[in-house]
């Protein structure tokens, strides 16, 4: 419930940003992802600091300027399962 | 025979495949010597009795028979499309992109889209109005620097209502016969402007990416198309994009940096002509 997510360290990852959207090469794997505005601030935030779900949210509502939503936390939620099942971020050991 | 950085060596007993090839690929450079090729490849009736009573041809590379034995007037088109799948297969010394490409004063405009998207008919009627060919199927980006593409000037193919299309649009060019029945409906091959085969040594630089669309009945239209988009088009149209990785993803990365980007839907090839020559006048 509280796992606190990274960026994987690992595995190289190479990224582009254009227009506020990102697209991200995972070397390990060899799959590209296309992130929509959301996900690349998502992304964005966590390549800034690791941070568990709340606090994601937290930040993501602050970066966008928009009200911490239960739907906000529940698309939050999704999109860091859909960055750790295609090995973009990695729960941090404590 | 060589077609931009490519030499084939083809065999084929075929009297009339070897006529069709040498009209459409006049001005290739070609050699009798055996002594090196990429491609190694033959058309022949396979060995078999059908050969009597309903005579096919086989297409082999290096002794590979990517496709089955097709009808025996096919044989032009599966020479095509058995160079395509040679290039595609075996090359990875260049980064290659389903995508046709064109050029002019060394800036290229890369086409890529899904068959019947309409990109042949387009570089084909683009090259007869003053842009060179360097594909109308394979981009073959250069490994070394990242961003020269080189072409191959090869016949363009042709499907279905494009090949009227095309004899109206350039009633000049010269068109093979019409091959009726193929996996791909009725197919014909346009032979490159000379130009286009002089030029084929000379690499341009990426300079639009452009993602065409046939639509029948509706004015042109040119449209920025978002980057982050463009770059996943990309690498999916890619056929060695995994093979290469990182290096693949930086070199498409970078030449979808550098490109302008839009997607364009077209009804006459005048019209595309004129918006494409106002894109490259106005860069």
């Amino acid at each position: 419930m509280h796992t606190i997510w990274r960026v994987v360290r690992e595995s190289p990852l190479l990224w582009r940003a254009w227009e506020g959207e990102i697209v991200v090469y995972n070397d390990a794997s060899g799959d590209t992802d296309h992130l929509d505005p959301l996900a690349a601030e998502i992304f964005e935030t966590l390549l800034e600091a690791p941070a568990n779900n709340d606090e994601l949210t937290d930040r993501i509502a602050q970066a966008l300027g928009v009200e911490k939503t239960t739907d906000l936390r529940d698309t939050v939620a999704s999109v860091v399962i859909r960055f750790h099942g295609h090995g973009l971020i990695e729960p941090v050991e404590e | 025979m060589r077609t931009g950085p490519f030499w084939t060596h083809l065999r084929t007993p075929i009297r009339g495949l070897v006529d069709e090839i040498a009209t459409l690929y006049e001005g290739h450079p070609i050699s009798a010597s055996e002594a090196f090729a990429d491609f190694h490849v033959s058309i022949a009736p396979p060995i078999s009795l059908r050969r009597w009573f309903r005579p096919k041809a086989q297409f082999l590379a290096d002794g590979i028979e990517p496709f089955h034995p097709l009808p025996f007037d096919q044989a032009l088109p599966m020479f095509e499309w058995g160079l395509n799948w040679c290039v595609a297969t075996y090359v990875n010394h260049f980064l290659i992109v389903h995508a046709a490409v064109i050029a002019r004063g060394g800036r290229a405009v890369i086409m890529p889209g899904a068959p019947g998207s309409g990109k042949s008919t387009l570089a084909a009627g683009l090259v007869n109005r003053g842009w060179r060919l360097l594909s109308d199927e394979l981009t073959l980006i250069s490994l070394e620097d990242g961003s020269s593409i080189f072409g191959l000037a090869r016949p363009v193919s042709l499907k279905n209502e494009s090949i009227e299309v095309m004899r109206r649009f350039a009633p000049s060019a010269t068109l093979s016969r019409v091959v009726h029945d193929t996996a791909k409906g009725s197919v014909a091959l346009l032979k490159p402007p000379a130009e286009s085969i002089a030029q084929v040594a000379e690499p341009a630089r990426p300079a639009w990416i452009v993602f065409p669309k046939y639509l029948s009945g509706l004015p042109a239209l040119l449209e920025p198309k978002p980057k982050a988009a463009i770059m996943i088009e990309m690498a999916k149209n890619a056929f060695n994009y995994s093979t290469h990785g990182a290096r693949g993803f930086a070199i498409l990365a970078d030449i979808v940096d550098s490109c302008a980007c839009y997607k364009f839907t077209y009804a006459g090839l005048d019209e595309a002509v004129e918006i494409f020559d106002r894109l490259e006048s106005r860069h």
